[in-house]
């Protein structure tokens, strides 16, 4: 049974989330459906993904075969930087709702803190909220000095941000800056895309015949130890049942340490190719 | 009368039959014209003169493809116009050259604002400039290459067009996109002549024809402009905002274009920047021969291999083989 997080405001999410980029419509009708039956309930969607749509249909088609309500299911979505341009947030909303086919959205983040306009438009989403149309607002990709600039601004600060976060990136200021804020930390790309440097990092392998997990589930565990929610992403059925059996064991206090040690500032997506002036 | 009558019909037959064949062969020799530049411009592409345009830009990470291309966290980067292309060079770093070859100073802040999230946090930005001034304007050969798609190039190059396409001049961007396609139609002579006698393998494009560099185009300047001054600032200010360290290295030039004004250049920047950002005064510490220059201001490599050590020396930064 996957465990929950409580924010700020009272929503509740699930503790683990299923990513959908780059995911066209035949890989979508397998692997959501995987993922609802291992237990899944929270899924991970963007507006630059292309696919709101697709995800909206296979996660009505899925629900729809399992018996599940659009309560008991979460989805984030995100709004993309050249969206943030129009300074519209309703209108994007809306976008996003009609192409989800959904009443409302669990988690709107930022995909960016796009420089000049992010503020704004977090102020416009934050006036979204009491429309019931979006339960938690959020940021993706930001630092310390976006969330303390909003803050300063205007006052507010996220539910949640998305932020890249695995072993080799620990980023523990800001995890701090969000513990101290009760702002929940979801982390994407949690396996560092399961580069190399990873799978065979000699450390998480031995971890795993300890423990008689694989690294993956070493490292989604060591996420939900730390209070963090990860977001990762699969194109296998067979995964899902595997990441979602992370919940019977426990990394003890001295692994979680030397988890700590592989912190080396690695960022796999440089952000300011995807926003400039980042 | 009547043989009058016959002579002015044959003068005008004669007079049309041979203003026909003058328009045949002019027709003729405007048709050969035109295959001729169509030959040059299409056998151009695979000259050292095409080619070496791109050279510049082989060190950068082509940004779409950063999925398969794992370096990051960069202990150094530079920036900067050709000379500080031309000065460093990171075979024994950890080093990027962002510098693309002939930019401008807003240039090198829109590619610093792209491509900073490589560099490492406390990494170093080195800005190199020179104190001389190279009056040839960024143009549309400058901005080509910036263009998504190249001609004859492989797709690795395609990323870094595709990503500075928007820093082109606004609407200009038609100019170098036709510049790619018929480089005869904008610099027909520098086509022909790079036919009849190319340039070396590796010689950097900005040197082409120029040997007279230091007559026809460079200038000993003792500062920079308002704009460029103000653009310096914000770069540092950019860096800084970042967790960056930013350094400016005044460029070295060969001894003999060492004059009042090259140390005047030194001195303000030294004045202008020194107080907020480590500045780096390089022209002291050897002896600059014109041997360890291809052309005025543009190192060789072996120089800028040494260049490069030397500076990072004085940055503490570690060779990779330390
Ligand atoms: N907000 C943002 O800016 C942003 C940016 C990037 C991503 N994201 C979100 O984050 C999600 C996940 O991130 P990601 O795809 O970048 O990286 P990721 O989840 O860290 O890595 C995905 C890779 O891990 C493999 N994998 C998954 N579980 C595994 C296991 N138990 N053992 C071994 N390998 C395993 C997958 O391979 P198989 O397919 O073979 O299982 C896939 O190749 C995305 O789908 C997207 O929704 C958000």
């Amino acid at each position: 049974m996957i465990s929950t997080y409580r924010l700020s405001n009272g929503a509740v999410l699930p503790s683990l989330c299923v990513g959908t980029n780059r995911m066209d419509r035949q890989l979508l009708d397998a692997v959501i459906p995987a993922a609802i039956n291992a237990g899944f309930r929270f899924f991970d969607s963007a507006q630059a993904y292309g696919n709101e749509g697709l995800v909206g249909a296979a996660l009505r088609g899925a629900m729809e075969a399992s018996g599940l309500t659009r309560s008991e299911v979460f989805i984030t979505t995100k709004v993309d930087n050249s969206k943030q341009i129009g300074r519209d947030m309703r209108k994007e909303l809306d976008r996003s709702l009609q192409q989800l086919q959904m009443d409302y959205v669990d988690l709107w983040l930022q995909h960016w803190p796009y420089p000049d306009y992010f503020i704004d438009n977090f102020r416009q989403m934050a006036d979204l909220l009491a429309s019931g149309r979006v339960k938690s607002i959020g940021l993706a990709n930001p630092r310390i000095r976006h969330l303390q600039e909003l803050y300063d601004t205007t006052g507010l600060l996220p539910q949640v941000i998305q932020i890249e976060l695995h072993p080799f990136r620990q980023v523990p200021e800001l995890l701090s800056f969000c513990k101290m804020h009760k702002i929940q930390v979801a982390a994407y790309s949690p396996l560092c895309f399961m580069i190399d440097r990873l799978k065979h990092s000699p450390l998480l392998v031995e971890l795993g015949c300890k423990y008689g997990k694989s690294v993956g589930q070493i490292v989604l565990r060591w996420h939900v130890q730390r209070g963090v929610l990860p977001v990762f992403r699969s194109e296998k059925a067979t995964r899902f049942a595997e990441n979602a059996k992370i919940f019977d064991f426990v990394l003890d206090e001295d692994d979680m340490n030397r988890i700590a040690t592989l912190d080396e500032d690695y960022k796999f997506i440089p952000e300011s190719l995807h926003c400039p002036g980042y | 009368m009547r043989r009058k009558i016959c002579l002015f019909i044959a003068a005008i037959g004669l007079l049309s039959t041979i203003g026909l064949c003058l328009g045949f062969l002019a027709l003729v020799a405007v048709v050969l014209v035109l295959l001729f530049f169509y030959c040059c411009n299409r056998k151009v592409f695979s000259t050292n003169y095409w080619n070496n345009r791109y050279l510049a830009v082989n060190d950068f990470l082509a940004s779409p493809f950063f999925r398969s291309d794992e370096r990051r966290n960069f202990g150094v980067v530079n920036l900067g116009s050709a000379p500080s292309h031309y000065a460093f060079t990171y075979e024994a770093f950890q080093g990027l050259n962002l510098s693309s070859g002939c930019q401008s100073l807003g240039t090198d802040l829109e590619i610093l604002r792209n491509y900073h999230s490589f560099i490492k946090k406390g990494g170093f930005v080195i800005l190199g400039l020179s104190p001389y001034q190279i009056d040839f304007k960024e143009d549309v050969a400058y901005w080509s290459r910036f263009i998504r798609k190249v001609p004859g190039r492989p797709d690795e190059y395609r990323g870094y067009y595709a990503n500075y396409s928007y820093l082109l001049p606004s609407k200009s961007h038609i100019v170098p996109m036709r510049f790619m396609r018929y480089p005869i139609r904008y610099k027909p002579f520098e086509v022909i002549y790079s036919l009849f006698a190319d340039i070396n393998k590796d010689l950097p494009v900005e040197s082409i024809g120029r040997s007279n560099w230091p007559k026809c185009c460079m200038s000993a300047r003792e500062s920079l402009g308002t704009h460029d001054a103000e653009i310096v600032f914000s770069y540092i200010q950019f860096c800084k905002d970042r967790e960056y360290t930013p350094v400016i290295v005044v460029l070295p030039v060969e001894n003999s274009l060492v004059n009042a004004k090259t140390e005047a250049f030194s001195n303000w920047v030294l004045g202008t920047y020194g107080k907020c950002c480590k500045v780096i005064l390089s022209q002291g510490y050897k002896a600059w021969a014109a041997s360890d220059f291809i052309r005025p201001l543009i190192m060789t490599k072996t120089t800028a291999k040494d260049f490069t050590a030397h500076v990072l020396s004085s940055l503490s930064v570690k060779s990779v083989n330390d």
